[in-house]
């Protein structure tokens, strides 16, 4: 749990317009406000948060340099998310981890879903959490990032659309995929669902 | 207009609009429609509290970063502004920065956490170091004015907002002369019912021994005695968020592990010093949510006692857990007025051959029904 404020959209959004239009001094404030949104998402694809740091501040200067050619009409944060993600595959394939693009794409984002058993109360919503958690695990790697992007980071699907560098209709796609195949699970395997949380 | 009707749990939690609702980052329409479906579709209600507790529940593990790698980030990334472009001005931070006080710490925390929307788990069960009125009030830099009530009789105040608050003889609360424009921040000692002036925009905190209640506007009771060993808080109307800080008051918010919850009306929330704990549970006395005692009236003939369950769901906006298969053919001509909930309840029981039981903040009733 962290300290810094959390800005409501709006909040954000001002503080983006005026940097774009050269106030240096709203950088800490807003680099505060979207800081740690940005690291988590890095994280998901490398284990160097050296990395992930280095990246987020290049992802700034580059804004920053750069302000009169950024487009003020995509939301900050997505906008960012989007940068960071170009940047830290970029990195990697100069590090010499990946051979292209395109593979990091299929291997890179690595997400660990998890149930707060706590917060459970009853047996049903017990096994419902963890058959979604099943389900999410299960699903192919660009399919868990659209979950990731729009049950943590609340965007919606025109925004992921821009951090993923697809058009929106493939993240409708990729979500409808999603929600197929737990409906399906959930019809076929009940049984299986009475065990999970005995075995995870 | 989305037809929710046929939604599954799995549904719900894959809808945006609900999800913002549950993770509290819902716009205020938002906030009023998911609130009043749940009023209007107690059938549903099994599947939403499903729902709503997957939401709360699915996380993806993130890892740690501490406040101060995230600060020395932000100064390097200012630096290198600087080398890029010397001729543009970046102001440094001053000294002190904002988000080092105190005081904005525990608050943008707090924030952070309510608005989020989901509870976090203490990792240590039990309260080591208790938290006193005293602590709390010192540790406000505004100018308290303090009520204390030394009569024996019930005293009631009007704060700077207008909210109304009936002080129980003994009990101290401290408010300042002016709130902030951004919360409304209260320290209790004791016991006091609250009616709050709704202002969505300046949440109201009241700070009573680890608890932090946060509403927007509502009535609700706290009962913090500083020697007790739980501290309680009952809700009457509206929508009140309860957390705990463990750890003391000078645990740095990074190291503390938080837990709350949500509490509709009728509800309350016991916090057991020894174990730690939050436990939710329905108040002794349920009462009833409608004014007009027209729609007050429960005057059924030869109607199946789940409409009968409905209307009290609604007047009561509590839970109650029963087979519809079974019951929705027992028919009943029965006609309820100032009973208590659980009177209503137990003669509408008593004709259908059936118990009820109360468990955590949900009735259930079972019985053979009827054929």
């Amino acid at each position: 749990m962290h300290s810094f404020t959390r800005l409501d959209e709006n909040g954000l959004q001002g503080l983006w317009q005026r940097l774009l239009q050269g106030e240096g001094d709203v950088m800490a404030s807003l680099m505060q406000a979207v800081f740690r949104s940005l690291f988590h998402y890095g994280t998901k694809f490398t284990t160097d948060h050296e990395l992930v740091k280095d990246c987020i501040q290049d992802v700034f200067v580059d804004v920053w340099l750069h302000r009169s050619s950024v487009d003020g009409k995509i939301p900050a944060k997505a906008y960012l998310m989007a940068s960071l993600r170009r940047k830290i595959h970029r990195k990697s394939v100069k590090q010499g981890y990946f051979q292209s693009f395109s593979e990091v794409d299929e291997l890179l984002f690595q997400v660990d879903f998890s149930v707060q058993d706590a917060i459970i109360s009853d047996e049903v919503t017990r096994q419902t959490a963890y058959r979604l958690k099943h389900i999410l695990d299960l699903l192919p790697k660009r399919q868990q990032e659209v979950i990731y992007l729009k049950f943590f980071h609340d965007l919606d699907r025109e925004h992921i659309a821009d951090v993923m560098g697809v058009a929106p209709q493939t993240v409708s796609n990729l979500l409808q995929l999603a929600l197929q195949k737990l409906r399906q699970y959930a019809s076929e395997l009940p049984l299986l669902y009475l065990l999970l949380p005995l075995l995870s | 207009m989305t037809d929710y009707s046929t939604y599954t749990a799995d549904d719900f939690v894959f809808d945006d609009s609900f999800r913002r609702w549950v993770r509290g980052s819902a716009t205020l329409a938002e906030q009023a429609f998911w609130e009043s479906y749940g009023i209007d579709h107690p059938e549903q209600a099994a599947i939403l509290a499903q729902a709503r507790q997957v939401v709360q529940a699915l996380r993806a593990n993130e890892p740690e970063l501490s406040d101060a790698e995230v600060v020395a980030t932000i100064q390097r990334t200012i630096e290198r502004m600087e080398e890029v472009q010397p001729d543009v001005p970046v102001r440094p931070l001053p000294v002190r920065r904002w988000y080092q006080h105190p005081a904005v710490r525990v608050a943008a925390v707090l924030v952070v956490m309510l608005s989020l929307g989901w509870a976090l788990w203490p990792t240590t069960r039990s309260v080591d170091r208790p938290i006193t009125y005293l602590q709390l009030t010192r540790q406000d830099d505004q100018q308290l004015t303090e009520q204390h009530n030394e009569t024996n009789q019930p005293q009631q105040l009007t704060l700077p907002d207008g909210s109304r608050v009936t002080l129980q003889p003994g009990s101290r609360l401290s408010y300042p002369a002016r709130f902030a424009t951004d919360t409304r921040t209260v320290y209790l000692t004791g016991d006091a019912f609250f009616d709050v002036v709704r202002n969505p925009r300046q949440p109201f905190l009241v700070h009573a021994n680890e608890l932090v209640t946060k509403v927007l506007g509502t009535s609700f009771r706290i009962r913090a005695y500083e020697q007790a060993s739980e501290t309680t808080v009952e809700v009457r109307t509206g929508q009140v968020s309860v957390s705990v800080r463990p750890g003391g008051i000078t645990g740095k918010p990074k190291e503390q592990a938080w837990q709350g919850v949500v509490l509709t009306p009728n509800e309350k929330v016991v916090f057991s010093r020894p174990d730690a704990r939050l436990t939710k549970m329905l108040v002794e006395e349920p009462a009833m949510l409608i004014d007009k005692p027209a729609e007050a009236a429960f005057a059924f003939t030869d109607a199946p006692v789940t409409e009968v369950f409905q209307a009290l769901e609604k007047a009561y906006g509590v839970d109650i857990i029963y087979d519809r298969e079974a019951m929705r053919h027992c028919l009943l001509t029965i006609s309820l007025t100032d009973e208590s909930l659980y009177d209503k309840l137990t003669i509408v029981c008593k004709a259908i051959e059936a118990r009820y039981e109360i468990l955590d903040a949900q009735i259930v009733v079972t019985g053979q029904g009827c054929q």
